[in-house]
């Protein structure tokens, strides 16, 4: 191959993001005749997940392959951008954002300090809501004992009077079953249902009102530079490919899984109706703009969505 | 400048394994060896810029919210040894048969197992027993490496039996759930220490000599033990420990400060407790803990370097190269690999380079991670018994009589490195004893 | 067992700091160990607030875990001055007092060596965790409800300590070197 690059995925080799992201590297091979050659690494392989970019800066790491919330710590804004909690209610949002409504011209803006070059968004799918009670609406999340992964997230829920718990992902399932928290902000609901989580918190939420990180494919701007232009080109086209691959295929499992869990008389699916999304969106907003006072970027990325969202009717 | 990558993959796995084997050999401490080897394969291998690698992982390293178990357990440790409840367990357990040949090692066996559900690091629980038991044994004119051995061995399953840092580590590095783990280990555990014991009371009966019984006026001695106090505290805190991870009251990290707090209080009801209890037992978890974690730093740091030379695919080729992709024969390769890794790098080190490489194929061959961890964990008992580098064979060295040579402990442990294989053995053919409840 | 013995707690020599720098660093880690029962109680402190009265804190987990990293990595140079650091010495323990203390020289060279270039790529790290790309003082943080900035003050904990490190080594040396010569 004429340009070997390094990636680091933020998810383990095992899961099947992984596998998805991995037939990318594969297709690019391909698409570029060989000439492009990309070795994906698993997460913690060589960087913690929220120091890839760092990798990157410093010319160890070629690319990523990651959730850009992970970065919140260097620059609230990447927090917001990287998951706009209860923002989107599907993916084709988000990546109707990210891809023609100013989404990639932003992080384009945010990484250029960094010497990163963000190739395209994807996301894996609005990740379902594991809870051991019924919830129908916002008003239900009051002083509920949820586990939610620190940050943005966090906050909004705070906002809408349930109680956070920082629990590390490996404790979920005890905790739920054991009745230390009530939820989870966990993952996307396949993998939810495979891993048993909706047996013993029988009352999902799907598709889910909170969470949908933007995935983000990108790579050192010096490298990138270094590309002719046809093979930036498929770099491009194939992200764009990647994201709608993950994204369905990811909804495909989603929906398989929905119809063995209706058959299921134990599990209840609860999915929340507009209003109530709109309320939650609502909440989430007081806590964006919040956030958004952290950094003038981060404030960019709020003007940003929220015209965003005005404009197409979801706020 | 040198350029290393030109020696290809497999060629450079094997310059870092043999200069770490002999820079290990000359006595330099395993952290810096293991960081030193992996700074310069960073510069050899990817020029200057990459050494700020080494640096983020060890960041990375240091501020993981479930090492914090490492202090809690070792803080426990410091705390059983400086307060008389280890003591008083000892003695009470007396009654587990010292009219029986071997009954004093037996005894040291059934303490070694209640210590062990208490904690979940190696070294404090060996230099207790080597404090307790091994005086008691030589005095009764036991043979030595029956009394070493059993020492070692039985101060050994403090990572076998819940709570356990190992199986903490591995579940993260596994994404495998924590008290799955500790379910699936506690029936191995027990195997394997009931196998230790039945060695003791069949060396015992053959070889009358090796464990003389006591006189009748030792057995006299100290007969008003009163068992109540001296297994109430133990008990109640491994009642604590355990009880709050499986109720899920507690995260492993959160529990292990539940056990400290638990044997504070049960010092300060005994009447033991004073400031200087505590600020010694802080000042031992610092060096110990200074110890441990710069192991991991140094291995972790050889794992970042080695993964972006390409380690992980030309491990994973090799591994299903030499089995010819027979389920078996890769899960024997494997621990050959784990124990050979054994016998020179300490268990976090093993863990970090092996794991995410072995955990993705185990449950690409559609085998149990969960099992896979309790095999792990065997398999690094054998490393804290192997030589040269033994962690139970340093500890007992630290507080054993100094006629008792690092050599002889070490000849003391091969019939108890034999067990531990043999069950490792039965858990392998046999998942069924770890995974029963599944 | 007599309950009078005293736990035989190694007073070894060779575990005795040998200079000033290494008597400080002792001194210091045994004031900072103390945080280590400081974590223990926060950590009761979140179960109870959590199960008892059902509102977690947001600041016990990333407290307990930012004491601990800036205490492992301190951990490092305390070992060091009380040469606690885990060796394997079946040979080392073998060989002639003379061959020991070139070896001795030997390991100090490379623990120089290893702080060195750890001190370096540090360095390198802690710069851009306190500065933005663009040069200004952003101290980085953890990115999580409560925010704290412990990532940066972690990674210059870590520079500092790999500097101190450096030092020791360099001490050892002139030591080792010294005593090389005298014999
Ligand atoms: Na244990
Ligand atoms: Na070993």
């Amino acid at each position: 191959a004429d340009y070997t690059f390094k990636f680091q995925s933020s998810d383990p080799s095992g899961d099947k993001n992984f596998q998805i992201q991995k037939e990318w590297t594969e297709r690019v091979e391909r698409m570029s005749g060989g000439r492009i050659k990309i070795n994906l690494l698993p997460v913690g392989s060589v960087f913690k997940h929220t120091e890839t970019l760092d990798g990157i800066k410093m010319g160890i790491l070629d690319g990523q392959i990651t959730a850009t919330e992970f970065f919140s710590g260097k620059d609230a804004a990447f927090g917001l951008i990287g998951n706009t909690v209860g923002a989107w209610s599907d993916t084709t949002q988000l990546l109707q954002y990210i891809n023609y409504g100013g989404g990639y011209e932003l992080m384009n803006e945010l990484y250029a300090p960094y010497g990163v070059k963000f190739i395209g968004g994807s996301t894996t799918g609005v990740e379902s809501f594991v809870s051991r009670v019924p919830l129908d609406g916002v008003e239900d999340l009051k002083g509920l004992k949820l586990r939610a992964p620190e940050g943005l997230v966090q906050r909004v829920f705070a906002a809408a009077g349930a109680a956070p718990v920082n629990l590390p992902g490996s404790e979920v399932f005890t905790g739920l079953s054991k009745g230390v928290i009530d939820a989870a902000d966990y993952t996307v609901f396949s993998t939810n249902q495979k891993a048993g989580m909706n047996d013993i918190a029988t009352h999902p939420v799907q598709p889910g009102f909170h969470s949908l990180p933007l995935i983000d494919v990108s790579m050192s701007m010096k490298k990138w530079e270094k590309l002719p232009e046809d093979l930036q080109e498929i770099m491009t086209t194939s992200v764009r490919d990647f994201a709608n691959d993950i994204t369905t295929q990811l909804r495909i499992a989603d929906q398989k899984a929905v119809k063995v869990a209706q058959q299921d008389p134990n599990i209840t699916i609860h999915d929340w109706s507009a209003e109530e999304r709109k309320k939650f969106r609502e909440i989430a907003r007081t806590q964006w703009a919040e956030f958004a006072k952290q950094s003038p970027n981060a404030q960019k990325v709020y003007d940003s969505i929220t015209s965003y969202l005005e404009e197409n009717g979801l706020l | 400048m040198f350029d290393l990558s030109s020696l290809g993959i497999g060629y450079g796995s094997l310059l870092m394994l043999v200069s770490m084997i002999l820079l290990l050999l000359t006595g330099m401490q395993l952290a810096m060896v293991t960081g030193l080897v992996a700074l310069v394969f960073a510069i050899g291998w990817f020029g200057v810029d990459a050494l700020p690698l080494v640096t983020s992982r060890l960041y990375s390293f240091v501020g993981g919210y479930v090492f914090l178990a490492v202090p809690m357990f070792v803080l426990m440790a410091a705390l059983l040894d400086r307060s008389g409840i280890a003591r008083d367990l000892f003695d009470a357990m007396k009654v587990v048969g010292r009219k029986v040949r071997g009954g004093v090692a037996v005894q040291t066996l059934v303490v070694a197992v209640i210590l062990a559900s208490m904690s979940g690091v190696i070294g404090g629980e060996t230099v207790l027993l080597g404090i307790l038991a091994l005086p008691q044994m030589l005095r009764l004119g036991y043979n030595r490496k029956l009394a070493i051995g059993t020492t070692c061995a039985g101060g050994a399953l403090g990572t076998m039996l819940p709570p356990s840092i190992v199986l903490i580590i591995y579940g993260l590095t596994a994404s495998v759930s924590i008290g799955d783990l500790f379910k699936s280990a506690f029936l191995p555990a027990l195997i394997l220490a009931a196998a230790y014991m039945i060695y003791v009371l069949v060396v015992s009966h053959m070889h009358p000599e090796y464990a003389p019984l006591p006189s009748n006026e030792e057995l006299a001695q100290g007969k008003e033990t009163n068992y109540f106090k001296a297994l109430f505290f133990p008990f109640l805190s491994v009642a604590v420990v355990l009880g709050s991870i499986y109720t899920g009251v507690a995260s492993v990290t959160e529990a292990s400060a539940l056990g400290v707090v638990g044997i504070v209080i049960s010092a300060w009801i005994r009447g033991e407790l004073n400031f200087d209890m505590l600020k010694e037992s802080a000042k031992a978890t610092m060096s110990t803990c200074g110890m441990i974690i710069w192991i991991g730093i140094g291995a972790t740091a050889l794992v970042g370097v080695y993964n972006l030379m390409g380690g992980i695919d030309f491990v994973e080729e090799t591994i299903l190269a030499l089995s010819g992709g027979s389920v078996m024969g890769t899960i024997l390769i494997m621990m050959v690999i784990l124990l050979v890794l054994g016998m020179f790098l300490d268990w976090v080190g093993v863990a970090l380079l092996t794991m995410p490489i072995f955990v993705p194929i185990i449950t690409n061959l559609g085998l149990d991670p969960v099992w896979f961890g309790v095999v792990f964990c065997l398999n690094m008992q054998v490393s804290f018994l192997s030589p040269p580098f033994g962690p139970a064979a340093f500890y007992l060295k630290s507080v054993a009589p100094k006629d008792i040579s690092l050599g002889e402990i070490f000849s003391s442990l091969l019939p108890f490195i034999g067990i531990q294989i043999a069950v490792l053995a039965l858990v392998i053919f046999f998942p069924e004893l770890a995974i029963w409840w599944k | 067992m007599n309950k009078d013995t005293p736990i035989p707690h190694s007073e070894d020599a060779a575990e005795q700091p040998r200079n000033l720098l290494d008597k400080a660093i002792v001194r210091i880690g045994n004031a900072l160990s103390l945080l280590f029962l400081f974590t223990v109680a926060i950590s009761f402190y979140e179960v109870v607030m959590r199960y008892v009265f059902n509102s977690p804190t947001i600041w016990v987990h990333e407290s307990a875990s930012f004491i601990g990293g800036c205490l492992f990595v301190f951990g490092g140079i305390y070992a060091l001055a009380t040469n606690k650091h885990v060796r394997v010495v079946l040979i080392y323990d073998a060989v002639s007092e003379r061959t020991r203390q070139y070896l001795n020289v030997f390991h100090h060279i490379m623990g120089l060596i290893f702080s060195g270039l750890l001190a370096y790529a540090a360095y390198q790290m802690t710069l851009s965790a306190v500065l933005t790309p663009f040069g200004d003082i952003h101290f980085e943080t953890s990115g999580s409800a409560w925010n704290p900035a412990f990532p940066a003050y972690v990674k210059i904990t870590i520079f500092v300590t790999m500097c101190v490190m450096f030092v020791q080594f360099a001490l050892h040396l002139i030591q080792e070197v010294l005593n090389l010569r005298k014999s």
